[in-house]
């Protein structure tokens, strides 16, 4: 059971790469594709998920070769909910869900019963006869979650679940997706460190179509380990000279100054002290180190 | 079959397509009810055109196409011919709301020993014919090319050919809104079967083509879902 991904590319007519030959093994729990914007997650999903050909490289699927006499097979064994998932406004949550629970085919006993099942767990329940058009963005990417594991997939691949929702539906849907992965794979991609803090230790990162980082959360800010410092910077002006020399990953106002925390390869020849790195701080470090290393 | 009635009509598609029939009704006078026919099966012809290109292609423009590809081929192509079958029967449902309506509005003139029944059997049998070719061929089109604007420019263009004079200098058969005169017997004008047969039957293949264009993956540039994520 997995994903195998080996050499995949993703060229359009352009000659443009979207994926530059990736090479991912995923085998259980959840899985994390972080990169920014235009990095090609979600064309690594739409892969997988068969929405889209890739021009070169083989993936297999619960060993099974993606291609396009397995696709119908490979489409019942795999969940998916988009980046944007558009539901039928004039109907409720309960009858887009037995639309596909029949559009998967279904028996009705079972997808009545695994409606009511995730409803539950979702807490929609309460909100089963309201239109999808009454719905907040938060209660409908709830409805996309149900939707993409109706028909009990055993893998899950959600498409920046957490994108444009307020904190407490963050967490909401963060937790869902860590409650139905106990026994799936689950492909969770995002640009937002914090999501994936809380959700995975296995990880990937991407970068203009390539993997730039495969493995821990821990392995990752282990990395970046003494590269991450913390000083104050007196006016604007310094800090934009500041800023040409490093990459900064926050800055804060205060009384005494601006307050940065930034990455750097070596130690940098200014004051400033050593600070112990998160997340966020080792993504920055993986994806600019590199380049400082090029560029020097 | 609960379920694709409430996709295939929403509120405001029968809003337009009444709107649209009734506004046919109220600016095209009638003196007698052999003239109904002429309005009635080619207007619905047109409405079939626009109402059924979307059948397939709504799922693209409200984002649902991630999903509905996803779900098996069957199951789709029964889907969609569901709710083309819904369209088509809302489709003669107006167009018997539309002959009443000028019956009722202009109190036509009846001068044939024909029942009036007989006219309105012929009134929806023709308008049948018309939109399954008309409509069809907006549906097919839009799926074919992925773009609804095609597909319903196209139908205005194919239309506006079919009921030009171009036609009049092509044999019976391939003339879809044809009628045969027999006023100098009984004052009435019948459809012309066999054209509308003929493109009936060309319809049914149009409808026919698109098990393969359901089957393709969608287009990646298609604005609907390009923008979210690459």
């Amino acid at each position: 059971m997995g994903i195998e991904i080996k050499n995949l590319v993703m060229e359009y007519k352009k000659g443009i790469k979207s994926l530059n030959h990736i090479n991912l093994t995923i085998e259980h729990g959840i899985y994390g594709l972080l990169g920014e914007n235009g990095a090609g997650k979600t064309t690594l999903m739409k892969i997988l998920v068969t929405l889209l050909t890739p021009t070169k490289g083989e993936v297999k699927i619960n060993g099974l070769k993606l291609e396009k006499k397995n696709y119908e097979a490979i489409k019942k064994r795999i969940g998916y909910l988009p980046q944007e998932l558009g539901l039928y406004p004039n109907m409720t949550v309960r009858e887009s869900l037995e639309y596909v629970g029949i559009m998967c085919g279904m028996g009705k006993k079972t997808y009545t019963r695994q409606i009511d099942f995730y409803l539950k767990r979702t807490g929609l329940l309460e909100h089963q006869h309201k239109k999808n058009k009454q719905l907040s963005g938060g209660m409908k990417r709830r409805v996309g979650l149900v939707q993409a594991l109706l028909h009990e997939p055993n893998i899950l691949i959600v498409d920046e679940p957490t994108t444009g929702l307020d904190p407490e539906e963050r967490i909401r849907i963060r937790n869902l997706l860590v409650d139905f992965a106990a026994d799936k794979i689950v492909l969770f991609s995002t640009h937002v460190t914090e999501d994936l803090a809380a959700t995975c230790e296995q990880l990937c990162i991407m970068r203009k179509g390539k993997i730039t980082y495969n493995g821990t959360i821990s392995k990752l800010i282990e990395n970046a380990q003494n590269h991450v410092f913390c000083c104050t910077l007196l006016n604007e002006q310094e800090f934009s000279l500041f800023q040409k020399k490093y990459k900064v990953a926050s800055k804060i106002y205060k009384a005494k100054g601006i307050e940065v925390r930034f990455v750097s390869e070596g130690i940098p020849g200014i004051p400033c002290e050593s600070c112990e790195p998160t997340l966020e701080d080792a993504y920055i470090y993986s994806l600019y180190a590199k380049d400082d290393k090029r560029h020097s | 079959m609960k379920y694709e009635m409430k996709i295939a009509l929403p509120v405001y598609k029968m809003v337009y397509s009444f709107l649209f029939m009734g506004i046919i009704v109220l600016v095209r006078p009638i003196q007698s009810t052999t003239e109904i026919i002429v309005t009635v099966e080619t207007y619905i012809a047109l409405l079939a055109g626009i109402f059924l290109a979307d059948t397939y292609y709504q799922e693209f423009t409200s984002g649902r196409i991630s999903c509905y590809y996803r779900y098996g081929i069957r199951k789709k192509i029964i889907s969609v011919i569901q709710r083309n079958l819904i369209g088509i029967s809302y489709l003669l449902l107006l167009a018997t709301l539309a002959y009443w309506g000028f019956i009722l509005w202009y109190h036509p003139i009846h001068v044939s020993a024909t029942p009036e029944s007989v006219l309105y059997g012929n009134v929806i049998a023709a308008s049948l014919a018309s939109i399954i070719f008309v409509g069809s061929f907006g549906f097919t089109l839009t799926n074919l090319t992925q773009n609804m604007g095609i597909g319903i420019g196209g139908t205005l263009v194919l239309w506006l050919l079919m009921t030009s004079s171009v036609m009049d200098h092509l044999p019976d058969y391939f003339q879809l809104f044809l009628l045969h005169s027999s006023e100098a017997q009984d004052g009435i004008l019948l459809p012309y079967y066999p054209s509308r047969e003929l493109y009936a039957a060309v319809g049914i293949v149009l409808f026919g083509i698109n098990v393969f264009l359901i089957r393709r993956q969608p287009k990646q540039r298609k604005k609907g879902w390009k923008k979210h994520g690459n």
